[in-house]
Order: structure tokens, then C-alpha cells, then sequence
């Protein structure tokens, strides 16, 4: 029955007519706040689409290949195991650190590759998506 | 050039009907925001209430640190003077009237 309330890993996910592929985008909280992005494809999980402002600014990116295990489970972030004390070792064990892992370079350097060459065609947009979004 | 992601804001005192106060709600005047269309961009937008303390306390993303903050969200418009009302997740201390609050850009549906 759709009035019947679903779990939140079911919900319909909309997303603005005004975010497609190649859309620029300005993201809002978090670590990278006021940075200028490149919309690539949206995920099931619906993140971020309320955290960011559309620009009008959209590149051409249909013949760009996104890996297709970018997924949530591939972005979500990796809880380390704590190190398990043994007798003798309370203090020596140590701490694991994150390490990107060499996949995440390959996927990484793959998708640049395709994307540069498209923002360098538009003049002066590399220097825009270097710059950060401020409110003065 | 400051980095400032948020519009600025003005508590200006708590929800009142004819005769009390009720704390729970807050009016907050934006600045920029004149006209009534204004206040439509603003509604459902978070907002914050941020403060030091002597003591430090965890900060996601980040080292421990004095700063702390009282989350709350953009509810409704209040009035033809165009300010807003403001529920937060815990109710505002009285002497921060007067005082800065930040309204956030996000959730953004533009």
C-alpha cells in the first residue's frame, strides 16, 4: 500500500530537474565546503543532493565512462579494526592507519582522464572550479 | 576574502502569544532578507548557534575543541517585518539575544 511508510533504504530518491551529468556543482557542509564540482551520476542512496547548489554551468560528459562499482558501498567510509591487545603486547600494538588503497588511485586517475579534457575545453572553467564559493 | 558559507542572523528574542513567551520556538532576523520571497528561500534551512567554552569537547572531523554548537531549523516566516522562526534541537539561553546566529545554505533546493 503506498501509504504505508517505507524504510528509509526504500525510498524514492528525486532528484532536481536541474542536476544532470556535467552539471557544476557548489557542495555546501562537510570537509570540502565552497568547493566547485562536476555532477557525475547519482547513487542510490541519495547523498549529498540536498547539500549542494546547482550552477547553471553544465559540461558535456556523455561519452565519459564512470566505473560501474561506484557505488555507496564503495564511497562509504572504512571502519578500521581496533588492535586486539594480546599478553605481553599492551603497548606495542599499533594503530591502523587509512591507507587509499591502490584501486582508488586507478578508479580515480581513470575518471580524470576522461573529465580534464572536458573542463579544459570551456574557457576558464578549470580556474572556476579551482576557486571556492563564499558569501563575501 | 573570508570563506563565510552561511548568511548572517540576529536572535531576536523568543516565540511570544499575547501574554508569555514560549522558548521553545526562536525569531530570528536574516540579514538580506527584506521581502517575503526572502524568507520562502529560507525555510527548512539549518541553523546554528555557535559558542566557546573553557572546556573541550569532540569535534566530528576534527581535533577536540572549545567550540560547541545548538543545531536548529528554519520552520516558518513570522510576520510582515520578515523574520523567521526557529526551532532548535535545545532551546536557546536568554543572554544570546541580540547575539549571531548562523543560517546555513543547506538543504538547498536550487
Amino acid at each position: 500500500m503506498p501509504w504505508q511508510k517505507k524504510p528509509f533504504s526504500q525510498h524514492v530518491r528525486k532528484l532536481q530537474a536541474s542536476i544532470t551529468p556535467g552539471t557544476i556543482l557548489i557542495i555546501l557542509p562537510g570537509r570540502y565546503r565552497g568547493k566547485r564540482v562536476v555532477f557525475l551520476k547519482q547513487l542510490s542512496s541519495g547523498l549529498l543532493l540536498k547539500f549542494v547548489i546547482t550552477i547553471s554551468t553544465k559540461i558535456d560528459i556523455s561519452s565519459v565512462k564512470i566505473p560501474i562499482h561506484f557505488t555507496d558501498a564503495y564511497f562509504k567510509k572504512k571502519k578500521l579494526p581496533k588492535p586486539k591487545h594480546q599478553e605481553g603486547e599492551i603497548f606495542d600494538t599499533e594503530k591502523e592507519k587509512y591507507e587509499i588503497t591502490e584501486q582508488r588511485k586507478f578508479n580515480q586517475k581513470a575518471v580524470d582522464l576522461q573529465i580534464l579534457p572536458k573542463i579544459k575545453v570551456v574557457p576558464q572553467l578549470q580556474g572556476y572550479l579551482h576557486s571556492v564559493f563564499s558569501h563575501k | 576574502m573570508s570563506e563565510r558559507l552561511w548568511s548572517k542572523a540576529i536572535f531576536v528574542g523568543y516565540e511570544w502569544d499575547l501574554w508569555s513567551q514560549r522558548e521553545h520556538m526562536a525569531l530570528l532576523k536574516i540579514e538580506g532578507v527584506f521581502a517575503p520571497d526572502g524568507t520562502e528561500f529560507c525555510l527548512g534551512k539549518r541553523c546554528a548557534y555557535v559558542y566557546k567554552v573553557k572546556d573541550n569537547k569532540v569535534t566530528p572531523g576534527g581535533k577536540p575543541n572549545k567550540t560547541r554548537v545548538i543545531w536548529g531549523k528554519i520552520t516558518c516566516a513570522h510576520g510582515t517585518i520578515v523574520m523567521v522562526h526557529v526551532k532548535f534541537q535545545r532551546n536557546l539561553p536568554a543572554k544570546v539575544i541580540g547575539l549571531r546566529i548562523r543560517v546555513m545554505m543547506y538543504p538547498s533546493g536550487i
